[in-house]
């Protein structure tokens, strides 16, 4: 599948990219697995989760086509981060279950998750800050590697071949983030959006073919929002990839999203297009009749 | 090793008796373990330097230098004791502001390192200026014993238990019932929110600092009597001391006591013989297998705690 | 020719970046050549402080890249003194040194790895709990068992030959735990920028994160303990044939094992050169200031524990390499200025004017 095939099944053609951006995409390109370009990547049937007496989430489900962006949004506490810890594995729910690309991984373990390819990021920046932007996205190609304690140390063979791979990998997504001059700066040095965009591209680098996005936006400001979800929406539309996120920034959202769910007090008030969205009394009613918000 | 434990009862009765008084030894330190617990929910390891500091300084300052190859002092044992306490409290003070001050938005793990620095700085400190010291038979500031059942039971021990008893029960009203005590747990709870309330976080950190190294410092005095006292001696104290500040869940003070006399007298019983020879060995693999099951009991607990306070 | 440039290339990193080739070879004459001149005593101290940086280095992959704080290093070593030495012996299992070292390090592996399994689900402070248990069990068992610590009527057989050299001596001793320090710090370099390197650090600095990224944080704990087990019993191995009958247990207590954390921490966990520093340093101090006043090493760990983590986490060595690192990367930042390569991949989201300044590289530096 060529990027070009990638745009047209998802309608959209736009050329956000120079031309070294568009060879690193296509080295990228190469080094995910297959996507999925069909069909439910990820489905949450009846999910709930209580933690002592509160309900953070009662009887959710959510179905997410491939190669899609999908917006989950509600207020603060609705249950966005928990919900997205129960796909991930990160919280195991009291009720229901969660089937990604066909298995049940309900009580799968999120290092088990992210090898058929669930990616995630995290609300608050989750890198480490005193390793170097190259290094940090190499984590994210753990899983890319292969070899054990010995072939890797001594940098023998397939495991050599393999990080070398996975290094031009990482410089490819760092020109698509448009960090290839600080890959070799520790990531603590770099600015609070800069250290987004690491760990957007170290979700990249593993094989993923679901990305879930918790507020990739949270704590920077609006310029940078704006470029960080045109950013992922181009990367989702030119590889592919199925899309989960969660947004403070509903008019946004509701841009770039082809499906999006509401979430408050933990039940999901509504499913559907960003149009239906955009009309719903109750979607409104949850902003608190903030309708400018959409 | 006996492994086929046997159980006779008759010796039962002087273990348990002999169990509460070793209890009352490291209960204090216990208490003051808990008190630092339940304001920044870390482990003062620190505690066993204070509890050397103030085990040496009795033995420094009491000591007859008629009799000692080290320039004791030789005063009376009760104002002794005092002094000990005020030095414990200050240099406590002095601790406390430095974690709750500049420190106190390092992570747990660094801070409580900084403490087992202090603790290691403590007994070093010790080891530099009395080095060589092996002391044993030191005079507690009660003298005599008095026989109850067929159980010969010292003064000392009796005074300890008396400590241990007094200072729960202080230490539990004031948490219950004073402003004081509201204070350390809002600050537990959420110390920046207890701060934008009001309430002066390191003040009050560096006071419960202040009464945690008191009574570590008494603590430690309190121990060198049916103790050997040499350089590192009041680290082991201090193992045995978390031991009933984590059987007591870490939370409660009476709990702690209850855990330090669980422990004593479990303790005394295998080693008096209750459920037939144990040699020294089994008896410190029963201790860090209780260490370990209350770990993982509260660690269940607090991960509940925590989750559903989110 | 061709391939050996290749396979420097290959390794290049694991050399510190900077240092001219001469350096090197100062470094190596320096640390060779002090023992010729140097009094066996303190030849014989250089090798308990190299042996000393090696169980001090397993602390540092514990607690400054797996973020687990370990109370029980010193008994690991002193378990492993212990067993080599009584397999070593003529009155024990007498065999050879490197079988007798090899139970050794076995033995503390295993134990370090049992201790790990617990561990593995709790958060720190209880970490350093049990391994404290660990320790004092260690402490008043093995350690007050005569037949392995066996006090001063047992007698070691002597120190190992390998392929013909023996190394009696004080002097030839000390080159066996100074190359098995050199294999170790390159090993470690090696393996920390490695695939299974990069995952431990990740799980000491974020374990949620390291989840994400397909990293299993129990399995890279225990192997954190692991590294820390066999870096402690070779500590171990090498420490037995440095003394003539078993050492006393009082080398090996808790109090030792904060003063074999004090060594990572005042060094700072960026580098395992500063831990080989801050152990010499730690060893010989005391023995150079003896005419003056007699002081504890502990009172050195001590001041190093605490004004390390008074520095903050990464130690005080943190702060020196934060300086130097911090320079080469204000040239990067600032060769990064906005200009050819931006990213604007704007699509449908009509913010593509606002696109036009740097992502990545212009701000930020602290």
């Amino acid at each position: 599948m060529t990027i070009a095939t990638n745009r047209m099944l998802a309608g959209n053609d736009a050329l956000g990219w120079n031309e070294g951006q568009l060879a690193a995409l296509e080295v990228l390109e190469r080094a995910l697995p297959e996507q999925v370009h069909t069909g439910v990547v990820l489905e949450g049937t009846g999910l709930s989760r209580a933690f002592g007496g509160l309900r953070a989430l009662s009887d959710v489900s959510i179905t997410m086509e491939a190669a899609r962006t999908t917006g989950l949004i509600g207020p603060n506490g609705a249950g966005k981060s928990t919900f997205f810890d129960v796909l991930t594995g990160f919280t195991v729910p009291d009720t229901g279950t969660v089937t990604a690309f066909g298995h049940d991984v309900t009580r799968w373990a999120p290092w088990k998750r992210a090898g058929i390819g669930m990616a995630r990021t995290f609300q608050a920046n989750h890198i480490a800050t005193e390793l170097t932007v190259e290094e940090n996205l190499l984590i994210g190609g753990h899983l890319r590697l292969s070899g054990g304690l010995g072939r890797t140390a001594l940098r023998l063979g397939r495991a050599y071949r393999d990080e070398t791979a996975a290094r031009a990998t990482a410089a490819a997504v760092a020109r698509l983030l448009d960090m290839e001059r600080v890959l070799d700066v520790r990531a603590g040095v770099l600015d609070f959006g800069a250290q987004r965009r690491i760990e957007i591209g170290r979700a990249l680098l593993g094989p993923a073919r679901l990305l879930l996005l918790d507020e990739p936006t949270a704590g920077v400001d609006a310029v940078e929002a704006a470029r960080l979800l045109g950013l992922i929406k181009q990367l989702q539309v030119d590889l592919g990839l199925a899309v989960l996120i969660i947004e403070h920034h509903v008019r946004s959202v509701l841009r770039m999203c082809d499906a999006i769910y509401v979430l408050e007090r933990g039940q999901l008030i509504f499913s559907g297009s960003p149009d239906e969205v955009r009309q719903n009394e109750r979607v409104r009613a949850a902003y608190l009749g903030d309708t400018s918000a959409l | 090793m006996t492994l086929a434990l046997q159980f006779h009862s008759d010796i039962l009765a002087p273990a348990v008796i002999n169990g509460l008084a070793t209890a009352s030894l490291y209960g204090v330190l216990a208490l003051s373990l808990v008190l630092v617990y339940r304001i920044n929910r870390s482990v003062a390891f620190v505690q066993g330097g204070m509890a050397t500091v103030g085990g040496f300084l009795y033995w420094y300052l009491t000591k007859d230098p008629a009799v000692s190859q080290f320039a004791t002092k030789g005063l009376p044992k009760v104002p002794a004791l005092g002094l000990v306490v005020i030095v414990g409290a200050v240099l406590g003070a002095l601790y406390g502001s430095v974690v709750s001050n500049r420190m106190a938005s390092y992570p747990r793990v660094t801070v409580t390192t900084f403490g087992l620095g202090a603790a290691l700085f403590v007994v070093g400190l010790t080891g530099t200026i009395w080095q060589g010291v092996f002391e044993t038979g030191i005079p507690g500031p009660f003298t005599g014993r008095v026989r109850i059942g067929s159980q010969q039971v010292s003064y000392h021990q009796m005074f300890s238990l008396g400590v241990l008893l007094v200072v729960c029960a202080a230490l539990t009203v004031v948490m219950k019932a004073t402003r004081g005590g509201i204070y350390v747990r809002a600050i537990a709870d959420d110390s920046e929110a207890a701060e934008i309330v009001g309430i002066r976080v390191s003040a009050v950190g560096t006071a419960v600092w202040a009464i945690a190294g008191g009574l570590g410092a008494l603590a430690g005095a309190l121990i060198v009597p049916l103790a050997v006292l040499y350089e590192t001696a009041l680290i082991f104290v201090l193992m045995r001391a978390l031991a009933a500040a984590v059987l007591g869940g870490f939370e409660s003070f009476a709990l702690a006591v209850a855990g330090a006399a669980v422990f004593g007298i479990v303790e005394s019983s295998v080693g008096g013989g209750v459920f037939g020879t144990v040699n020294a060995g089994v008896r410190e693999i029963i201790l860090v297998v209780a260490l370990l099951a209350g770990v993982v009991v509260i660690n269940r607990k607090r991960l509940v705690a925590a989750v559903g306070g989110e | 020719m061709a391939r050996i440039r290749q396979g420097a290339r290959r390794y290049a990193d694991v050399l510190p970046r900077g240092l001219p080739p001469w350096a090197y070879l100062v470094g190596a004459v320096v640390a060779v050549g002090w023992v010729r001149v140097a009094s066996t005593t303190w030849v014989f101290l250089g090798a308990a402080a190299c042996i000393l940086a090696i169980a001090c280095m397993g602390l540092t992959i514990l607690v400054g890249w797996g973020g687990e704080v370990s109370l029980a290093q010193a008994s690991l070593v002193g378990t492993s003194v212990y067993i080599t030495g009584y397999a070593l012996r003529a009155d024990g299992l007498h065999w050879p040194f490197i079988p007798a070292a090899a139970l050794g390090v076995v033995t503390v592996v295993v134990l370090s790895a049992l201790i790990s399994v617990p561990t593995a689900r709790l958060s720190g402070m209880y970490v350093m709990v049990l391994t404290l248990g660990l320790q004092v069990t260690l402490e008043r068992t093995l350690f007050t068992n005569a037949r392995f610590a066996g006090g001063v009527e047992s007698v070691y057989t002597g120190r190992p030959r390998f392929f013909g050299v023996g190394l009696d001596s004080d002097r030839a001793y000390y080159f066996l735990p100074f190359l098995v320090l050199v294999a170790v710090m390159v090993g470690l370099r090696l393996f920390r920028h490695s695939r299974h390197g990069r995952a431990l650090f990740m799980v000491g600095r974020d374990r949620r994160a390291a989840a994400a990224m397909g990293i299993s944080p129990l399995r890279y704990k225990l192997l954190a303990f692991m590294i820390a087990g066999v870096l402690a019993g070779v500590a171990g191995a090498l420490t037995t044939p440095l003394y003539r009958s078993p050492p006393t247990s009082l080398a090996f207590i808790s109090v030792q094992s904060l003063f074999y954390l004090a060594v990572p921490v005042t060094a700072g966990f960026g580098s395992l050169a500063g831990v080989v520093v801050v152990a010499f340093v730690f060893t010989m101090t005391p023995h150079a200031l003896e005419s003056v006043m007699r002081i504890s090493p502990l009172l050195l760990g001590g001041a190093g524990l605490m004004l390390g983590t008074y520095a903050g986490p990464g130690g005080f060595g943190g702060v020196v390499l934060d300086r130097v690192r911090a320079r080469r990367e204000a040239g990067l930042l600032a060769a990064g200025e906005p200009g050819a390569a931006v990213a604007a991949p704007a699509g449908e989201l009509d913010v593509r004017d606002e696109m036009t300044t740097s992502v990545g590289g212009g701000g930020g530096a602290r």
